[in-house]
């Protein structure tokens, strides 16, 4: 009888242990977002250095840059659950960690606004939670739908996405990246949206192409020492935006971060664009 | 008178028997204790790491291993032991042995104290090849088989370190045989172009990449598997046999090329084993470990500093030293940060700069080139 009933309790307990991941390792600023969202933040025990968000996060154990892991220092977490994005590498270490019997879901590579639903219904599905998945996803598909049907009927707008080095020199967010799927999705024409990736861009190019919004991330702005010299780059200071007072700052992950906040800060920065 | 008195007596001379006697005995001592430095560190190296493993039981698995038994560790600490520590230890070992060695005989073959592998352009091509499959990689990546893929870095890394050597070698021939000081420049400048086109291609790559681009050039071991390791003992294991060969060679070019060849070497020879030698392993190692600093250029000074310039000792005292260097700070590299891990070419650096100075110190003005 003892026997029996210590079988069931054994049973019930690998049903615990499969129903919900305990020990979660995120690989991915987004996917940590979205495991807070889910309400699952306490069963992580360490993120990668791109999880700022929330602040939570920023207290775990770090694991390191997403492209330069270790397998040993993965597995020291005693982790029942990786999370990784398509970064994470290098490979070696994931199939090591994956040969230490240690369960990984990888989510592919995917840098568009319409992609962060199913991500949100992919993490909750590997956390064993569908149900705040599709809650979570459909929330987030309802406040994107609602700012695309706001930016659908207003006359286009060109604007660039620019990040400053120290030294002043500017970068563009080209396609393919964050910045150009955030302005696609907020109805503004990117016009550094040509050339793939995060590019450098010259003075003389920025006049030229003469954006009429200019975005820019805050880290860029206290590397520039604040944004009355942010402003002053001469790059910046003789195109339409900055006559019209169009020089937008967000924070970095809350824009680019692609999680579950991107919806709503579509929407802001389609109302500040325009406003 | 004063003039006789001085021919009468002449300074006693040494017994160049006892000299020499002393001198052997010390460096069996110096060997000995080299052997021992790096089966310390290669202990600390097997023992220590994120995971908490006791050593005892690490012991034991290994016992286990070898008689069959069955061992008290968990699979993921069984995981860890042999798929992780272990091909790593292996790894730095080789990689050590093979930057160290690779140092010492081209120093003596250049009779520059500055001469490391990377002068022959070995560290700067095998640069070039992997920055262009990180940044040009990704359109044909996908399409190769995928026990191909994790290799091609490699790959790509070793091919661009034989072009880049070969292209000096070719520069420094004149009238068919290699003049060593044309070697020097044409290094300097081929190395100044590899720069050029790895910079070029640093401009053309995302962000990312470009993070890819400087963990690259710190170094890692952190990819090191079974497979990498065997191909990079394959390279180097022949050159840790070939290059001591080649001592008394490198101890009489010391003395000049023309004195080395009325001794009866063939410095044309001398010089082809050590660049071509020195090519496959440090170029081995380099492309599946990245750039790691500091190994090539100073272990072989520090054997020097305490034990002189000759060769025979130096060669293979300069391989256990770089062996032991490099594993004691692949273990540092995966426990001060962990669970992350630093890039190892900053733990050699910082490891062997202030040891380095403190020998150096210690031993002023007793420098030989």
């Amino acid at each position: 009888m003892r026997r029996a009933w210590s079988f069931v309790v054994a049973l019930a307990c690998a049903g615990i242990a499969q129903a919900a991941p305990e020990r979660i390792v995120s690989l991915g600023g987004d996917l940590t977002e979205i495991v807070y969202q889910l309400g699952k933040g306490d069963a992580l025990v360490g993120v990668d250095l791109t999880s700022t968000y929330p602040e939570e996060a920023t207290k775990l154990p770090q694991v390191g840059y997403v492209r330069a892991l270790s397998a040993e220092g993965i597995l020291a977490m005693k982790p029942d659950l990786v999370l990784a994005n398509g970064d994470a590498g290098p490979p070696e270490v994931l199939e090591q960690i994956e040969q230490a019997g240690v369960k990984i879901v990888t989510l592919p590579k995917n840098h568009s606004v319409e992609g962060i639903g199913d991500k949100i219904v992919a993490v909750a599905g590997a956390l064993e939670v569908p149900e705040a998945g599709a809650k979570l996803a459909e929330e987030f598909n309802k406040e994107r739908a609602a700012v695309e049907a706001t930016t659908k009927t207003a006359e286009p707008l060109t604007a660039v996405y620019v990040m400053a080095r120290p030294d002043g020199a500017l970068i563009a967010g080209g396609a393919g990246t964050a910045a150009d799927a955030v302005l696609r999705a907020a109805g503004l024409k990117n016009v550094a949206g040509d050339a793939p990736g995060y590019k450098p861009v010259s003075s003389e190019a920025l006049v030229a192409l003469d954006p009429a919004v200019i975005i820019t991330g805050s880290r860029s702005v206290e590397a520039a020492g604040g944004i009355e010299r942010f402003k002053e780059n001469p790059a910046l200071s003789h195109t339409k935006a900055a006559k019209d007072d169009r020089i937008l700052v967000f924070d970095d992950m809350y824009l680019l971060g692609l999680g579950p906040r991107t919806a709503k800060a579509v929407g802001e920065l389609a109302a500040r664009a325009r406003n | 008178m004063t003039g006789a008195d001085a021919l009468q007596a002449p300074p006693a001379p040494p017994d160049l028997r006892a000299v020499l006697h002393r001198a052997r005995r010390r460096r069996r001592w110096q060997f000995a204790a080299l052997v021992a430095l790096l089966l310390g560190s290669s202990l600390v190296a097997l023992s220590v790491g994120p995971m908490r493993i006791p050593p005892a039981e690490i012991g034991g698995f290994f016992l286990s291993r070898v008689t069959g038994g069955e061992s008290s560790l968990d699979g993921s600490s069984q995981i860890v032991i042999e798929r992780i520590r272990l091909p790593r230890l292996a790894m730095s070992a080789l990689v050590g042995a093979a930057l160290a060695v690779a140092g010492a005989a081209m120093q003596g073959l250049f009779r520059n104290p500055l001469a490391d592998p990377g002068l022959i352009g070995i560290s700067a091509g095998a640069a070039v090849g992997a920055v262009a499959v990180i940044v040009l990689g990704q359109g044909f990546l996908p399409r190769l088989p995928d026990w191909a893929a994790p290799f091609l870095l490699a790959a790509a890394a070793f091919a661009g370190c034989l072009c880049a050597t070969l292209l000096i070698y070719r520069l420094s021939l004149h009238e068919g045989q290699p003049i060593v000081a044309t070697m020097l420049l044409a290094g300097v400048a081929v190395n100044a172009l590899c720069g050029a086109i790895t910079a070029f291609m640093t401009f053309l790559a995302s962000d990312q990449q470009v993070r890819d681009v400087t963990f690259w050039l710190l170094g890692s071991l952190g990819g090191a598997t079974w497979a990498k390791t065997g191909i990079v003992a394959i390279c180097v294991l022949p050159g840790l046999v070939l290059l001591p060969r080649a001592a008394r060679a490198l101890n009489a070019l010391l003395l000049g090329e023309s004195d080395a060849e009325h001794l009866g070497f063939d410095p044309n020879r001398t010089k082809w084993i050590v660049i071509a030698a020195s090519t496959v392993m440090v170029g081995a190692s380099v492309a599946f470990t990245g750039i790691v600093a500091f190994v090539g250029l100073i272990v072989p000074h520090a054997v020097r500093l305490a034990a002189g310039p000759d060769h025979r000792f130096l060669l293979p005292a300069s391989a256990l030293l770089g062996a032991a260097l490099m594993t004691a700070a692949d273990s540092l590299a995966r426990c001060v940060v962990a669970p992350a891990e630093l890039p190892i070419g900053i733990l050699t650096s910082l490891i062997g700069a202030p040891f380095f100075l403190w020998l150096l110190l210690r031993a002023k003005g007793a420098w030989q080139p």
